[in-house]
């Protein structure tokens, strides 16, 4: 690299090293601070309060390794307000082939902590890739579809799927996605056979699920890291989201300061030229 | 018999051997055909798949006047259903060739960097293996083959897995945070009214809703017409009304363009290479 | 998770990491690793979620023979590698486009239709004086970001060419909250990478 090219770089490393700095120093020091559920959120943590315990709840795990960030700490702290409700859910993915092992591993640390067993208390479908025929036909014959769960039993076998059969014994469906993979969950379930939904995003996606919360369309919103902390707040469990929201608030201070000085500097930068100018 | 039931044993071996012979057998004679009948038959069988699900729709589930009606594409949503997941599993090694096809060419003309390539292959080939032998070995310490037990191979899978392409997907897609910092020091320029409206929006919404934002208006009241200009609040009000409005609006804009798209297909109006399947240059 | 597994994945990300500093071997061996560790992680979900369950129990252990086509049609698609019968992929693609395309319909009346009905909001009601602004400034925006994407005609009336300048004003609000929400995501990804540096990798605690 050219001396003049690695000063033209200096700003970038600098801005590197800050927001390394910030949220090295925010996570091994962060500010205890509560959090109050947001009223999407707490509409979400209602309806699933008033799910009737007979009934199945399908968390659609439509994210992959790269949305981790988000989406894990929101399947963390949806699985634990299940286990704790004593609530029977399935894990389900057909966007992505890692979203139902990323669950996976989720729920079977968390059901060590509950007290919960496998095929009882949860069951986890696996991953079914053909879209939206394949939600489909889930909604009208939930084992056909499916067949074996992920540990390849027979999906009739599993305690958890005694007498789920399709989509009238689904209490609801919660999707925690990092696409867009909502539409078809409306279309085709809650559109066409009221299956009530819930929605965990992303946060580029989260100002897109207003729309469909305005129609009541889905019960409640969890976005981003934020939504996964308001979560556990209102479930009283601590969690991921929680522990980074010191850093979260670190992060976004520094966005908004750059931005900031960025502009200054552009308005000093044209100063000068019209001063010279003149 | 019925032509459908289960067979098995050497007869279900006959039923899948001339299954076959009639398929390449069909479509040797179709590739007979000139190649505006092959286009012809590819629209109408565009058309009529298209229909199925347009059908099942449209036409009713029960009828009134016709007490004996009944929708007869709906008995075949889950066979279709199970038919695509299974299609659509079959083509899972496109990419794979695709992918395969470049870096092996990088490897046979030993281009710079070709062991980038060498280590592509290594790290898929290990995944298949071990992915498909942890699934149907259990975790124990039995003896598995090649010297390794049954639980050393889920160790091996587990390195893959959890030490290598989770952490790696998950930071690939976290330097984009950086991009983002240098972003909104070099690029976000506020140089008419239009983008400070824009970044007023953005700074309300990035500190509304994390708690240093919060804290910046908790002294104005918890409850009353006041209490709506807290930063949560009125981050709150903007994400349901405001940008929500503009968001539905542009929502209806898709799906109006997204259904004049999907009657295109249907209709084969679609132009394009892809579409008018013209034949490739020799 | 095994010390091992840790250490593997430390070492990785901060590989991956050496890429903000500049493009460099270290880093790009490591997008190799990612590539080919995803590409051979899909091709052996998909066989033991997808083929054996789904198509081989069916055909092979049940002896449901016509569950052969799938594999004939799934087949056909790899023939988009062959100049001379390139035309029987299009076909079986095109075929599964228009089967898709079907749901278009479907899927644009039970979402959308929900959220017109939606759209129609009160605006003089009794009710409190927020909810009717917030009502109004609704029915504003929406109108006014709709007739902005009028591309059917030219914009010469002075009512469509004033609506249309006020939805792009208003269309900035949302892209402003579409960017806040982005950089929160975004920023939630490195977090969740940094907290895994430092706490599993280098096994500090938080004080």
């Amino acid at each position: 690299m050219s001396v003049a090219a690695g000063r033209s770089e200096r700003p970038r490393y600098v801005i590197y090293a800050l927001l390394w700095l910030i949220v090295i120093v925010t996570l091994i020091w962060p500010i205890p601070s509560p959090m109050k559920a947001s009223p999407p959120v707490r509409s979400l943590h209602n309806a699933i309060e008033a799910l009737p315990r007979n009934k199945l709840v399908i968390l659609s795990v439509s994210w992959d390794v790269g949305t981790r960030g988000e989406n894990g700490p929101q399947t963390a702290a949806l699985v634990q307000h299940l286990f704790k409700s004593g609530r029977r859910f399935a894990i389900f993915g057909w966007a992505y082939p890692t979203g139902p092992m990323l669950a996976e591993g989720i729920a079977q640390s968390l059901s060590r902590k509950y007290g919960k067993r496998y095929g009882t208390d949860w069951v986890n479908w696996g991953f079914k890739a053909g879209g939206i025929p394949t939600l489909q036909a889930l909604a009208k014959d939930i084992p056909r579809t499916i067949v074996e769960d992920i540990r390849h039993t027979t999906i009739t076998d599993v305690p958890a799927m005694a007498g789920v059969r399709d989509w009238h014994e689904i209490g609801m469906v919660i999707d925690i996605t990092g696409s867009a993979t909502l539409d078809a969950w409306v279309a085709f379930w809650q559109g066409v056979y009221g299956v009530p939904l819930g929605y965990a995003c992303t946060g580029v996606m989260g100002p897109e699920a207003f729309p469909y919360l305005d129609a009541g369309q889905i019960k409640g919103v969890l976005n981003a890291l934020v939504g996964a902390a308001e979560y556990e707040a209102m479930v009283g469990i601590g969690g991921q989201g929680q522990q980074r929201m010191t850093s979260q608030s670190a992060a976004h201070v520094l966005i908004i300061a750059l931005i900031i000085l960025g502009n200054v500097l552009m308005v000093r930068d044209r100063r000068r030229k019209a001063g010279d100018r003149g | 018999m019925h032509p459908f039931a289960p067979v098995h044993g050497r007869e279900l071996w006959i039923y899948i051997a001339a299954a076959t012979a009639g398929w390449i057998a069909l479509f040797a004679l179709l590739h007979r055909l000139p190649l505006r009948h092959k286009r012809a038959l590819t629209i109408a069988l565009t058309f009529i798949a298209g229909l199925f699900y347009t059908l099942e729709f449209y036409l009713p589930a029960k009828s009134h006047w016709f007490p004996w009606w009944k929708n007869p594409l709906s008995d075949l949503i889950v066979p279709m259903g199970n038919a695509m997941n299974v299609i659509f599993g079959f083509t899972l090694a496109l990419g794979l060739i695709n992918l395969a096809m470049i870096h092996g060419r990088n490897i046979a003309r030993k281009r710079p960097g070709w062991f980038n390539s060498a280590a592509f292959f290594a790290a898929m080939i290990s995944m298949i293996v071990f992915g498909l032998w942890q699934t149907y070995t259990p975790d124990t310490n039995r003896p598995a083959a090649l010297g390794l037990s049954c639980a050393q191979v889920h160790r091996v899978y587990d390195v893959l897995f959890n030490g290598l392409l989770q952490p790696l997907g998950a930071t690939v897609f976290s330097i984009l945070a950086f991009y983002m910092a240098t972003a909104a020091f070099r690029a976000f320029r506020i140089r008419a009214a239009e983008a400070a409206l824009m970044m007023a929006s953005a700074f309300i919404v990035m500190l509304g809703q994390v708690p240093v934002g919060r804290a910046l208006t908790n002294w104005l009241p918890a409850h009353g017409f006041y209490s709506q200009f807290r930063l949560e609040r009125f981050m709150g009000w903007i994400l349901n009304t405001w940008s929500m409005a503009g968001v539905r609006a542009v929502g209806f804009g898709l799906a109006v363009g997204g259904l004049s798209m999907a009657l295109r297909i249907w209709l084969s109006l679609e132009r394009g290479s892809f579409f008018e399947m013209r034949e490739s240059k020799p | 998770m095994p010390w091992y597994v840790i250490f593997v994945g430390g070492i990785a990300t901060l590989g991956t990491y050496t890429l903000l500093y500049r493009e460099n071997s270290i880093s790009r061996f490591f997008e190799h690793v990612f590539v080919g560790v995803g590409a051979g992680y899909g091709f052996y979900f998909y066989i033991t979620s997808i083929i054996v369950p789904n198509w081989g129990k069916p055909l092979f252990v049940e002896g449901k023979w016509y569950w052969i086509f799938p594999l004939l049609i799934g087949g056909m698609y790899y023939l988009i590698y062959s100049r001379r019968l390139v035309w029987m992929a299009r076909m079986v693609m095109l075929t599964t486009m228009g089967l898709y395309a079907g749901l278009a319909f479907k899927q644009f009346i039970t979402v959308y239709v929900p959220q017109i009905a939606a759209s129609f909001k009160p605006v003089v009601a009794r009710s409190f004086p927020y909810v009717q602004f917030s009502n109004l400034l609704f029915f504003v925006t929406i109108v006014t970001v709709m007739s902005y994407f009028f591309f059917s005609f030219e914009h010469r009336h002075p009512l469509i060419r004033g609506s249309s300048r006020i939805g792009r004003w208003m269309l900035m609000v949302s892209f402003g909250a579409i960017f806040g929400s982005t950089v929160m995501g975004r920023m939630s990804l490195f977090i969740d990478r940094a907290a895994f540096l430092l706490f599993d990798f280098l096994r500090l605690s938080p004080r």
